[in-house]
């Protein structure tokens, strides 16, 4: 009998009222068995995680949502169980780990109060018999120094250490089912790496059911056995990992390994990206919903919904076309390849270092210093990419900070295109303010959300005194993909991806010469991500823009990168062309994140037996 | 922690220093010459002219106000005008009505306001929830003096089971004291259990939305835990700032509370003393009441860092 086996399941949210109610996840069948671990994949809005939810009950209740179908977990129905019925079953029987660990914990609690709680939800037992259920679950969990973790708050945990908590918290009461939402996208690629192994062994160890809900098919090809692929509410294909990732049949599973970023894919080449959007779940169209974005739709595919076909040892995916064996093969486009290296160099760090004071004591005096960065040397050449590798707390936000002017060099030089940019005079200030621009990681925290398309636009123009006639920020939103009827809208009433497309729209808005990228694209789907990176390489080549590129992936700047700087506890331990970097690397720490980095050939595999 | 709160000490200092000097300046502004207020209307202008000397009011204000401070810092505030008493005696004869007074609104607020704002909470978008909400506003919108009339008037001359007005010292009969107390009690109280019952449904919300709240769901937790521990421990941080700003308001209310019910605490003899100018009874008085503020907000701050381990100071 299957651990987990869901039937037809459908999940409903009622609109508001007079509308009707909104199918979220439509049809869904999924099965696991103890021991082995599911990839759920599917853009953002796919209703992967709805589903996740509600194998646990966690989705809003009745009227606002509606569940129908059949979970079974280890031969139990728990569709329609009551709000009681579902304490005893959450922790103990499925259990689940949330994406981002710093807002999952709670921040006032310790990590041993929460986990000893969550175990005696479920058992009746003493403190101290509590306390060593703790100890053995962050044990399980890989934490280092368990017993010295039991009195420490959230916020005194690295990310990654966070995460593990996390996991340890979830697997505390045995649950014999774990689902892990993105555990990893919040954490740098090494920590990744890891928390992935240690799930996978966890699950092996314990016998336990593993459910991996995640946008990037870049993670999964390691860690699971087998792999579901969602779309607009519906599971598309579903199969072996081997097979669904080796030999996919939905166009759309073809589309989402096309976009997802390789660090052995080709350089310097577009990505595939996915146009569009998923449909809105309440204009999901009549056929194929996956059709107004599918290169290789036919009429039919309009008109006709696809039902999955089984094509044998489990392989099965939805499409008109699976008989024909659908490819949306892409066409290799090289990106515009720029300037040689040895172009005139536009910004120049030499030899710059910059620490932040510790202070303490009752007249608060600087008893230490955080060297952030220590004597890096690098410079960006006019309309060339560097990207700047490096995992959190490796000083390269904290180099750029300096170019920005938001902290000044305790020691060294920053020159942008001869201007000292930490004296400059009034004149220099400006063009500097022109300039240089940045886009920053996160379109949802970086835009003012009371301010319209139009004034988020405008405002640095102004500012400078340029011209913001209507036509002037329509041609800037056309430049990335955007139309007109953006101007009047606040940036709440677009995705993650549309708002990035703002957020460059408004650096783009003072004509740079040079932008910051600061890990642009790591909160984005992999699909969108790939229509960012497509868009910035367009822009680099239209207005001969240079990048300084900030990102802890190496996969992701594959295709955008012409030269890479590897950075490592304040300082830059490789740089060099890119390719160099990628076919020789010299330096031990670029090898290490190289081999993390998903697609890498000696990438920890998995068999999928 | 003792570092910080030698800082945060040492920082009252100046704080202190120029409310002193704003407080001295403004009274020497009223209106109005104390001596005709001490003597009265008929007094000869030799007379007035002696006594203007004995209080000091021909020295230059500079002086007046470096000997008032000058005394304050001994512990002296000086002598009342009117009477002749020391001021401190005069205050800490004053000060146990009030610090009762808001003691009561105190354990009001914390016995009505904050279990209705979980409640409200808890039962968002609910009768229940709209019910308090709209009481609050109530609470929120009507006048102290007005409040105060209306309980009067219910239960003290319709229903007769409470006094209207006066007051009996704790010392002399407990029961009647606490009688007294109930309608002052709740006029004072009313704004502050309607801000606290409001902030504290807002915070709690906010709260029971947070991933940690769904991570203590997903765990198996029961509701009363997630709402008490998990909850609430997070969203009494920002109660504890609103209540330290409204002890501040508390005060205020007190001085027209105190009028309409009679009771002899600070805020009537702030009031009789500037009508009558008495100024170092309102100086001394006033003072009292702010350094107490200025303490309750440090203590509020202390409070954080025992809430929130992430405050260090």
């Amino acid at each position: 009998m299957s651990l987990l086996r869901v039937t037809d399941l459908a999940v409903s949210f009622a609109g508001r009222p007079g509308q009707d109610p909104v199918r979220v996840v439509d049809g869904v069948d999924l099965h696991l068995d103890a021991g082995e671990t599911l990839a759920v994949v599917g853009e953002s809005g796919s209703g992967k995680t709805v589903t996740a939810l509600s194998l646990l009950g966690l989705n809003p209740a009745s009227p606002t949502c509606t569940t129908t179908g059949s979970v079974l977990v280890d031969g139990t129905e728990v569709v329609g169980l009551d709000e009681r019925q579902w304490q005893r079953v959450r922790g103990s029987t499925v259990a689940m780990v949330f994406q981002d660990p710093s807002a999952a914990l709670n921040p006032l609690l310790t990590i041993g109060t929460q986990i000893a709680d969550a175990v005696r939800a479920h058992e009746p037992m003493s403190r101290e018999q509590a306390r060593r259920r703790a100890v053995e679950a962050l044990d399980l969990a890989r934490m280092p120094n368990p017993q010295g973790r039991l009195g420490q708050y959230a916020h005194e945990l690295s990310g990654g250490m966070r995460q593990r908590a996390a996991i340890a918290l979830a697997i505390a009461a045995r649950p014999r089912l774990l689902i892990a939402d993105e555990p990893t996208t919040a954490l740098d690629v090494a920590v990744q790496a890891e928390i992935m192994g240690m799930l996978g062994s966890l699950c092996t160890d314990l016998d336990m059911g593993l459910i991996l809900i995640t946008h990037d098919l870049g993670v999964v090809a390691g860690h699971a056995d087998r792999v579901a692929v969602m779309y607009a509410g519906r599971l598309v294909e579903t199969g072996a990992a081997a097979t669904v990732l080796g030999d996919p049949r939905m166009p759309y599973t073809q589309s989402l390994l096309a976009a997802t970023p390789r660090v052995d894919g080709p350089a310097r080449q577009r990505l595939t990206a996915i146009g569009g959007r998923p449909p809105n779940p309440r204009e999901r169209p009549e056929g194929c919903p996956f059709q107004p974005r599918c290169p290789v739709a036919v009429e039919r595919c309009s008109t006709t919904r696809p039902v999955r076909v089984d094509l044998g040892l489990g392989h099965s995916a939805a499409c008109l076309l699976v008989e024909q064996r659908p490819s949306i093969e892409p066409p290799a486009v090289a990106i515009h390849s720029g300037p040689a290296a040895g172009a005139e160099v536009l910004a120049q760090f030499d030899d710059v270092s910059l620490s932040y004071p510790m202070r303490g004591g009752l007249l608060r005096r600087v008893t230490g210093h955080v060297h952030a960065v220590r004597g890096v040397s690098l410079s960006v050449a006019r309309g060339r990419t560097v990207a700047l590798v490096g995992e959190s707390g490796s000083g390269k936000t904290s180099l750029t900070k300096m170019l920005l002017r938001l902290e000044k060099p305790d020691q060294g030089t920053v020159l942008y295109d001869g201007i000292d940019v930490t004296r400059p005079d009034r004149d220099q200030l400006r063009t500097l303010q022109r300039d240089v621009q940045v886009v920053f990681q996160n379109p949802y925290a970086s835009l003012d959300p009371r301010m319209r398309v139009r004034e988020l636009l405008a405002e640095p123009m102004k500012v400078h005194g340029l011209d913001t006639d209507e036509a002037e920020l329509v041609r800037l939103l056309r430049e990335v993909g955007l139309d007109a009827g953006a101007l009047t809208r606040y940036p709440t009433a677009f995705s993650g991806g549309q708002r990035q497309r703002i957020a460059i729209a408004r650096a783009l808005a003072l004509r740079p010469k040079l932008i910051v990228c600061d890990e642009a694209v790591s909160a984005l789907d992999v699909s969108v991500q790939a229509q960012v990176l497509n868009l910035l390489a367009d822009l680099q080549q239209q207005h001969g823009l240079a990048y300084l590129f900030i990102t802890h992936d190496l996969a992701v700047v594959r295709s955008v990168a012409h030269d890479i700087a590897v950075m490592r506890d304040g300082q830059v331990v490789e740089a060099g062309p890119a390719e160099e970097i990628y076919q020789d690397p010299k330096h031990d720490y670029t090898r290490s994140l190289l081999a993390m980095a998903p697609g890498h050939p000696t990438a920890p595999q998995r068999s999928t037996a | 922690m003792t570092a910080y709160l030698i800082r945060r000490l040492a920082q009252l200092v100046p704080v202190l220093i120029v409310v002193s000097m704003v407080l001295f300046a403004l009274l020497r502004l009223l209106p109005g010459d104390p001596t005709t207020e001490i003597l009265g209307q008929e007094a000869s202008e030799a007379d007035r002219a002696a006594l203007r000397a004995d209080l000091g009011l021909d020295d230059p204000v500079w002086l007046q106000y470096l000997n008032w401070t000058g005394g304050a810092l001994t512990g002296d505030l000086g002598r009342s005008w009117l009477t002749n008493e020391p001021v401190g005696a005069v205050i800490l004869d004053r000060l146990p009505a009030t610090v009762e007074l808001g003691l009561i609104a105190i354990v009001l607020t914390v016995l009505i306001g904050l279990p209705a704002g979980i409640i409200a909470a808890v039962r968002s978008r609910t009768k229940t929830d709209a019910v308090m909400t709209t009481a609050s506003v109530f609470a929120l919108s009507t006048p102290h003096f007005y409040l105060a009339a209306l309980l009067i008037l219910v239960f003290g001359l319709w229903l007769r089971i409470l006094p209207p007005s006066g007051y009996v010292p704790f010392t002399e009969d407990p029961l009647q004291n606490l009688l007294h107390m109930v309608l002052p009690a709740i006029t004072i109280g009313s704004t502050i259990i309607a801000v606290i019952m409001r902030q504290t449904r807002g915070s709690l919300l906010a709260a029971l939305g947070e991933d940690y709240v769904r991570t203590a769901r997903a765990s198996g937790l029961a509701q009363r835990r997630i709402v008490t521990v998990y909850a609430l421990r997070n969203a009494v941080v920002p109660v504890v700032t609103v209540a330290a700003l409204q002890i501040g308001a508390l005060m205020s209310a007190t001085v027209v509370t105190e009028a309409v019910f009679t009771v002899p605490g600070m805020g009537t003899l702030i009031v009789n003393a500037i009508f009558s100018r008495d100024l170092p009874i309102v100086q001394g008085a006033v003072l009292v009441v702010v350094v107490f503020v200025l303490l309750v907000n440090l203590l509020a701050d202390l409070v954080y860092a025992r809430l929130d381990p992430r405050i260090t100071y």
